[in-house]
């Protein structure tokens, strides 16, 4: 039943949705760019204020909050994933300025649809229902694709906005069908009554919930981009406009794992079967971090090369997921969160770079990156450290986050998965290194000083400082994620 | 053991296969084929059709289409709505009035862009 102080636990996601209207009506009646990112930046305190006031308040997440009829469900977990979306989208309402202008078609609605994709986001994280999940899973999308395909020259834009539609509505599909499956073997779409299921009625053995395991991380595989469901990511990373890049690169694959963590901590998915689970998974992780780390390294355009990059995050993320169902372990969960949050903050700052870089010239070779130290001193500084944490270079927050993965996979027991990661991230270091070298070693293309935008710079610098921040007080961060990780693992006994 | 009640059903499918090939094949060998100008036309319900079948719409005509799916779906929920109202009271006023402002909120969207001006 409806009651009055549901609303004060929906107020983030609302008052999101309420802003992503008003910037739409700004952008219609006003028709002028800096109002409207004005409008919407400033606007995001609101949401924002809500999801720290809900953090906050001592002992208000102490236990989780269910509200219209247990279909929201407010824990430390919701509340670290709406305030990452919301961040998400100041830093690229920042980055996106000067570039959106130049280069994007329906500049105002830009801004709207990533507000809205925003608020699915938020919704992903925060419901607790597989219907409900589904559409917060399709607002999340749909702008998404819509976004894909308003760079304003050129076919690629449109033809990767045509093969995301197309994906997404078949990976939505396979996802549906998981559900289907889980519904008819527990009765009920509600995550905490299928946890009650799972375990009593539902027995090892089992090879129905398998499938719909499978169906499920499928569906879930495309947003996050794991092997094998990889293959739109580097066509609609390159042909979309580059904000919309990073946005598919941060907020899409935060929600795809947030919703995927939630189904299968909250549903108990992970109680039954786990030999199968655990070598399934293993395995698309494997296939992921590898194929990622592979492919990048012989890639030219750079935003392919991120593309790969980001497929091979989504392979380390794996291996903290597999870690954190296998032993219903907080560590797993908090290593998970941490590393989610270090990936979206350096991501953006990187592809901050590349924005300022495309913005600035047009190009978005790794050749012409070169010399961009002697054009672009602090844009370089910037995009180089966060390329630097991508790779996991150690002192950077990027190697915290991978050592806190990598340590809860090695206390799971998964020792083998470990090394092959530990492999790959040397791979890695060759394609990231490749970018760095370019811009610090190699011979300027022109003797010329690049300005970048007021925006730009200031996400950039936002970036830099928070993975400074993280770097060097990362006790500090993994006792804020540190709950939202406890928490999911104390629903799930 | 296979349930019998399966291999009924699938007798049936064979033979539901089984006859609309033979009478299609038979009805093409025993039929007489005398094409009129009649009835080599388009059928329109029994109407004299105008013009050709190829003819091209305004391609902005999806947003017509687009813009009645809304109103559609607006009518759906507010019927529905309408059953139940007594029961949700309050409530469901709200709700619907939420419901109603988003897609007002679309339609000053279409409508402001100029896609109902008449082209």
């Amino acid at each position: 039943m409806f009651h009055v102080s549901d609303l004060y636990l929906l107020a983030p996601e609302a008052s999101m949705a309420i802003l992503a209207l008003a910037v739409m009506m700004v952008d219609l009646f006003v028709k002028r760019r800096l109002v409207t990112v004005t409008v919407g930046l400033v606007g995001l305190i609101v949401p924002l204020g809500f999801a720290i006031a809900q953090a906050v308040t001592p002992g208000f997440l102490a236990t989780p909050h269910r509200a219209f009829s247990g279909v929201l469900v407010i824990d430390p977990y919701a509340v670290f994933f709406e305030i990452v979306f919301i961040l998400i989208v100041a830093v690229m309402l920042l980055a996106s300025y000067s570039y959106v202008g130049k280069y994007v078609k329906a500049d105002g609605e830009f801004y709207t649809l990533m507000l809205f994709s925003a608020t699915g986001a938020m919704f992903m994280a925060s419901t607790n229902e597989l219907i409900t999940i589904y559409i917060s899973l399709e607002l999340t999308s749909i702008p998404l694709y819509i976004m894909a395909g308003l760079l304003r020259t050129g076919e690629r834009s449109a033809e990767a906005a045509v093969k995301y539609v197309l994906l997404g509505a078949m990976s939505s599909a396979i996802l549906l069908y998981g559900f289907a499956l889980l519904y008819g073997l527990t009765g009920t779409t509600d995550l905490a009554g299928i946890a009650r299921s799972v375990g009593t009625g539902i027995q090892d053995g089992n090879v129905l919930i398998l499938i719909a395991d499978v169906l499920i991380l499928a569906g879930f595989g495309f947003k996050i981009s794991a092997v094998p469901f990889h293959m739109w990511a580097p066509d609609i990373y390159e042909g979309s406009p580059t904000p919309a890049t990073a946005f598919f690169s941060v907020a899409s694959k935060a929600a795809g794992f947030a919703a995927l963590i939630r189904v299968f901590m909250s549903g108990g998915l992970g109680q039954v079967n786990l030999t199968s689970l655990t070598i399934i998974i293993a395995i698309i992780a494997i296939a992921t971090m590898t194929l990622g780390n592979l492919v990048a390294a012989v890639q030219t355009n750079v935003k392919r090369l991120m593309a790969y990059s980001s497929i091979a995050q989504a392979g380390y993320i794996l291996v903290g997921f597999l870690a954190s169902i296998a032993g219903k372990h907080p560590d797993g969960n908090s290593a998970v969160l941490f590393f989610i949050l270090v990936y979206v903050i350096t991501n953006l700052g990187a592809f901050s770079g590349i924005i300022a870089l495309a913005n600035a010239t047009g190009g978005e070779r790794i050749e012409d990156f070169k010399g961009l130290a002697k054009r672009a001193p602090l844009l370089s500084a910037g995009t180089a450290l966060c390329m630097l944490s991508l790779a996991g270079i150690p002192p950077m927050a990027g190697f915290v986050s991978k050592v806190f993965i990598f340590t809860a996979a090695w206390g799971e027991g998964l020792s083998w998965l470990v090394v092959i990661a530990l492999l790959n991230t040397a791979v890695s270091l060759v394609y990231y290194g490749r970018i760095v070298k370019a811009m610090y070693f190699d011979a300027p293309l022109k003797e010329d000083h690049l300005t970048t935008p007021i925006g730009l710079s200031s996400s950039i610098a936002l970036t830099t400082a928070a993975l400074v921040v993280i770097t060097f007080a990362a006790s500090l961060v993994l006792e804020l994620t540190g709950p939202a990780a406890n928490l999911l693992a104390f629903l799930v006994k | 053991m296979i349930n019998p009640a399966y291999l009924y059903a699938g007798i049936l499918l064979a033979a539901g296969f089984i006859f609309v090939i033979v009478t299609m094949t038979l009805v093409s060998f025993l039929s007489p084929h005398k094409r009129t100008k009649e009835k080599l036309q388009t059928y329109e319900s029994g109407e004299t059709p105008i013009g050709s079948a190829w003819v091209q719409y305004p391609l902005g005509f999806y947003i017509f289409a687009l813009l009645f799916v809304a109103f559609d779906v607006d009518i759906v929920f507010i019927i529905s709505w309408a059953v139940v109202f007594k029961k949700l009271s309050f409530f469901g006023f709200f709700e619907i009035l939420i419901f109603i402002t988003v897609l007002a909120l679309g339609l000053a969207y279409a409508w402001r862009k100029g896609v109902i001006r008449w082209i």
